[in-house]
């Protein structure tokens, strides 16, 4: 979404291209939700949609978009991986094709450079991020820049933000019960 | 709880039970009459509200899905259709009063004579209301009191019988802020009329300032929405049945052209007629206009109570557009309602702008973690990348937004019709919507956000900055699509809100406004509500319908 969007209009997102993949089958929180808690409790990660290899380099874009680092999570910690291949076996089915195709692009491009590699996971993080700065227009780019950001900061229930890591980048506290003062501006008026 | 049979007649039949109709089964059943409320939406309970972006902004949990129910869209009549979410409503129990902001401004006396006072505006449709400030004060007040507000008198309030029921919600450091600029700039902030409460009041608690009002149903019962406040009080008088999942297609007329009842389907999309001896529609600013022009008839070829023709045009959605700031320190907007403060000073059309318009500046924020993320820094921020996260992680609990709201003219070419081809899940005619702002909308708009962002730069802030493009093309305030009016040519509805053309369908919801205020039409709506339902039980009662 651009920032000239207007925050109602991206209310109103339905209409939008980017949130058009939402407009899924209403089981699909309960799908989420079930996978979310399997993972939770330890399981390892059985994807529904992406093979291993599909997976490690999807992974290695969304931990370019939103990176992880000694203070706080990233993509990576938030489980975006997670939330993404239950997206892409539900909600958002209907850009499945369209991304893993994207993916395949990206790899060719990986494949015809001169750094060796043949797959996105396997460039170093220079290499990484050289590529996906070449590939900023690209409609896979804005999907996964969009799935990543909707996987690390939606509600856990959706299968990302893992432990609250997006909660954690911004510094939002889910607690839900709040009383005055909010903020440093407020104290002495609500003193 | 009342459960009418299958087929029986009810004295009133409502359509929506959201800031009106709520309040119209209410009034009604505590009158004595028998009431069924037919609602397209679930019924929820508190603990069923969710903080879930996706669910209710990505998905339309709560609201009109596109997937389900397509608008077309086009700004002028030059422009073809495209499908396109034009309009949003709530569809649920308690409609929009559940999911709003809440904020609760009452209109001033000069929305209801602006076009006698100022003079017209050439090529628009801006006329006097049928009825005064005065004559909807006493119904602003029992509004207030009977669902439960917060606030304290401001400099630009108008004339008020009664006192807000509690106090102002706690400042938050966004309000904190906007005074400051406000106040640097000669303005008069003062905190903002919620429809929140402060205190516990009518066994509610108090707000909990979880941050979660916009968009978001309150499990805490503090937004005073008619879901768990006259929807119960109405069906506790044994007389009044709410009926979730009920789509109304089309109301029905008998050869002496009186309604009869409508026809719904229900949740298993199965066709009920349903009679009444009087039907209430109460089904939105969009709807309204839309069941009206589905319900054909051979007396009613142009669609139901539209000999005027007017059904449908004349549609406002205020103008609303939202600037930001970032500031030094933490503001942690994220937490309680979104606005505690506003300022009304250039309320009132000031001819020395050359533009007609006026409206409201309040002090809020949009920062909904994933709403955030995705929109909420600066324009010429990243959005991948260590700089993004560390932008998010910095300004996040540093921003603040300051939104305009304003006036919106009422325009002929602005509409509801139904789309001849494309239908909704239920086969019905899809709306398709014309809406482009008036000239004018966009230079008051232009004016208030200049204003918002001096406002910010006044209080300190690091960095401001404005939308670029501020034409309205989704609408939340869906208004004037049947309006109130005296001369059955040029109105749908008379100043008691029974239609010119049958004499015991009544509407009452945002199509009934003649204009739209400064936005904010909620409270206006409600006080209509209650005022339109004194008058329809006394013509019940005198057997005048």
């Amino acid at each position: 979404m651009t920032h000239e969007t207007s925050r109602r209009d991206f209310l109103a997102l339905g209409g939008g291209a980017a949130a058009a993949v939402w407009l899924g089958d209403p089981l699909s929180l309960s799908r989420a939700l079930d996978a979310a808690r399997r993972v939770g409790q330890g399981e390892p990660v059985q994807y529904e949609v992406l093979t291993p290899e599909q997976a490690e380099d999807l992974e290695a874009v969304s931990a370019q978009i939103i990176p992880s680092d000694s203070d706080l999570p990233g993509a990576r910690e938030a489980r975006v991986i997670v939330f993404l291949d239950r997206a892409l076996n539900s909600h958002a089915s209907g850009q499945r094709e369209s991304l893993l195709e994207g993916l395949a692009e990206l790899n060719t491009q990986v494949a015809e450079g001169a750094t060796g590699a043949t797959r996105f996971s396997a460039l170093t993080n220079d290499q990484q991020v050289e590529l996906l700065q070449e590939v900023e227009g690209t409609p896979f780019f804005g999907q996964m820049q969009f799935l990543t950001v909707v996987g690390t900061f939606a509600h856990p229930n959706w299968g990302g933000n893992y432990e609250g890591a997006g909660y954690r980048i911004l510094g939002f506290e889910p607690r839900f019960l709040w009383q005055p003062p909010f903020g440093e501006y407020d104290v002495e008026a609500n003193r | 709880m009342k459960r009418f049979q299958q087929g029986e007649t009810v004295d009133f039949l409502i359509v929506g039970s959201g800031a009106a109709g709520g309040v119209m089964a209410q009034e009604l059943s505590q009158a004595g009459f028998s009431v069924l409320v037919l609602e397209q939406g679930p019924r929820l309970r508190a603990d069923d509200f969710e903080h879930d972006e996706v669910g209710y902004f990505f998905q339309s949990a709560l609201n009109n899905q596109p997937r389900l129910q397509p608008n077309m869209f086009r700004a002028t009549p030059d422009e073809e259709f495209r499908r396109q979410q034009a309009v949003v409503y709530h569809r649920l129990v308690g409609g929009g009063s559940v999911m709003f902001t809440s904020n609760y401004w009452r209109f001033k006396p000069i929305d209801f004579n602006e076009a006698s006072v100022m003079g017209s505006v050439p090529g628009t449709g801006l006329v006097d209301w049928p009825i005064t400030y005065d004559e909807l004060e006493p119904y602003y007040t029992k509004a207030e009191w009977d669902l439960g507000v917060s606030g304290v008198e401001g400099p630009f309030d108008p004339p008020r019988s009664r006192g807000y029921p509690t106090p102002p919600l706690p400042v938050k450091s966004g309000g904190v802020l906007f005074e400051r600029g406000a106040r640097a700039l000669g303005l008069t902030p003062q905190p903002a009329p919620m429809c929140i409460i402060s205190e516990p009041y009518k066994g509610r608690p108090a707000c909990q300032h979880c941050g979660y009002c916009s968009g978001f149903g309150c499990e805490h019962r503090a937004k005073s929405s008619t879901l768990f406040n006259t929807i119960p009080a109405a069906e506790a008088t044994g007389r009044c049945e709410v009926r979730p999942g009920s789509y109304v297609r089309k109301i029905e007329i008998d050869r002496r052209g009186r309604t009869t009842g409508v026809v719904y389907f229900d949740e298993d999309k199965v066709e009920h007629f349903q009679p009444a001896r009087s039907v209430v529609l109460c089904a939105n600013g969009s709807e309204t206009p839309r069941l009206l022009l589905m319900s054909k008839s051979n007396q009613f070829p142009d669609g139901l109570a539209n000999s005027s023709g007017i059904v449908g045009k004349y549609l406002m959605f205020n103008g609303n557009a939202s600037t930001s700031a970032v500031f030094e320190g933490q503001l942690n907007e994220w937490k309680s309602v979104m606005v505690t403060r506003m300022i009304w000073d250039y309320y009132d059309t000031d001819p020395k702008r050359g533009f007609y318009g006026g409206g409201g500046i309040d002090a809020r924020f949009w920062g909904f973690p994933l709403l955030f993320a995705a929109g909420g820094l600066p324009p010429d921020s990243p959005n991948w990348g260590a700089e993004f996260k560390r932008l998010l992680n910095h300004n996040y609990s540093r921003s603040m937004n300051v939104d305009v709201h304003t006036t919106s003219l009422p325009l002929e070419q602005n509409r509801i019709e139904l789309d001849p081809d494309v239908e909704d899940d239920w086969g019905l005619p899809a709306m398709r919507v014309t809406y482009r702002d008036h000239d004018d909308d966009q230079s008051i708009m232009k004016f208030f956000v200049e204003k918002a962002v001096e406002i910010m730069d006044a209080a300190g802030a690091v960095e401001t900055w404005a939308p670029t493009n501020m034409q309205q093309s989704v609408g939340y305030h869906l208004l004037g699509t049947a309006h109130m009016g005296n001369d059955p040519a040029t109105s749908v509805v008379d100043k008691y809100h029974r239609t010119h053309d049958v004499p015991n369908l009544f509407i009452c919801d945002g199509s009934s406004l003649v204009t739209g205020g400064r936005g904010q039409p909620t409270c206006t709506i409600q006080a209509l509500a209650y005022r339109a339902s004194d008058h329809i039980a006394g013509f019940a009662r005198n057997g005048e319908i």
